[in-house]
């Protein structure tokens, strides 16, 4: 590999992919892509994104996923929020984990190490 | 076990029946899940619940040990602890290599430990509630504690954080208390044993 493709993908693209978004982020990121999400992923689906990237791992082409994303703040979505219990983390960064090596967390900042495998 | 009990249901158990607590062990691989399940079974019941090492995901298969009788205000509380495979987002077997593992070993343990990471993710659905055990020599702020707290928020899980390893003198419980705020969190060594009762207070206070 000697380029990585970042995609960015909007928050329409995600709403209209509904329950197919995490097979859609799972396929990309095994094609060796970073996505930038415009809406990140519930913590459900987080963890189902987990799952599914553990259901994926092949010892020797694929090792799992690295995300880095910043935690919705309840009190944006007011007492909505708390009826629904839904918090959306907000931009989220993903990819396959040979490929983001490091993510750092430098307060409102999270810088991640990029590496290509040559 | 069987899926998760109702609030009332568990308060009506509480009242008038068997107080029975299923409490799951989560967290990220190495803070010392098992540690701590083997120091809560030791100290209720003599025994151990599994083996610990320093080679990341020793545990890959969710093992219980129930019926653990705590005494309570002269109450016995029944606890079913079920200790789980560490949650990572990825696993690669050439870490386990640096270990000393052989690589069909360590290609071995690596497919174990995706498994073991579902499994766990599908016990969330059976307990009572979760303690997650931080290491505190470490940054508590990462993508899988964050996960892992969100999920047991959204499902409406209680929750205790057991901020491990306080016998280290590089840890910083202060920090865990810090980064989530939300949450009750004991400083814990399950390997001394220490702030165990505290944990055992919060277990019945949290999670009947």
């Amino acid at each position: 590999m000697s380029e990585i493709v970042l995609q960015i993908v909007s928050r329409e693209l995600l709403h209209s992919l509904g329950n197919n978004k995490l097979d859609y982020i799972i396929d990309k990121i095994l094609e060796g892509k970073v996505l930038l999400l415009e809406e990140g992923l519930t913590p459900e689906e987080q963890l189902t994104l987990i799952k599914k990237a553990m259901e994926k791992v092949d010892i020797d082409k694929f090792k799992g996923i690295e995300m880095a994303f910043y935690p919705e703040e309840q009190k944006k979505y007011g007492i909505f929020a708390k009826i629904l219990k839904k918090k959306i983390s907000r931009v989220m960064l993903i990819g396959p984990s040979d490929v983001i090596s490091e993510i750092r967390r430098k307060g409102n900042t999270i810088e991640t190490i990029i590496r290509i495998i040559e | 076990m069987a899926k998760r009990r109702s609030w009332i249901l568990r308060k009506l158990l509480w009242l008038f029946g068997r107080p029975h607590i299923r409490i799951g062990i989560y967290g990220p691989p190495n803070a010392g899940k098992t540690t701590l399940a083997n120091a809560i079974a030791r100290d209720l019941v003599g025994e151990e619940v599994g083996p610990v090492s320093d080679i990341p995901h020793e545990t890959r298969r969710v093992t219980t040990k129930r019926n653990l009788v705590l005494h309570y205000k002269n109450k016995k509380i029944y606890l079913d602890i079920a200790d789980t495979p560490g949650i990572a987002t990825k696993i690669d077997y050439k870490e386990f290599m640096k270990y000393g593992l052989s690589e069909e070993d360590a290609k071995k343990r690596a497919k174990e430990a995706t498994e073991g990471v579902i499994e766990a993710i599908k016990w969330l659905d059976e307990v009572d509630g979760v303690i997650v055990v931080m290491d505190s020599t470490q940054d508590p702020y990462t993508q899988v504690n964050i996960t892992i707290l969100g999920n047991l928020e959204a499902r409406r899980i209680p929750t205790i954080i057991a901020a491990n390893k306080i016998d280290l003198p590089e840890a910083t419980p202060g920090k865990i208390i810090s980064a989530f705020p939300q949450h009750v969190v004991i400083p814990i060594s399950a390997l001394r044993g220490d702030n165990l009762e505290e944990l055992y207070k919060a277990i019945v206070k949290y999670f009947r």
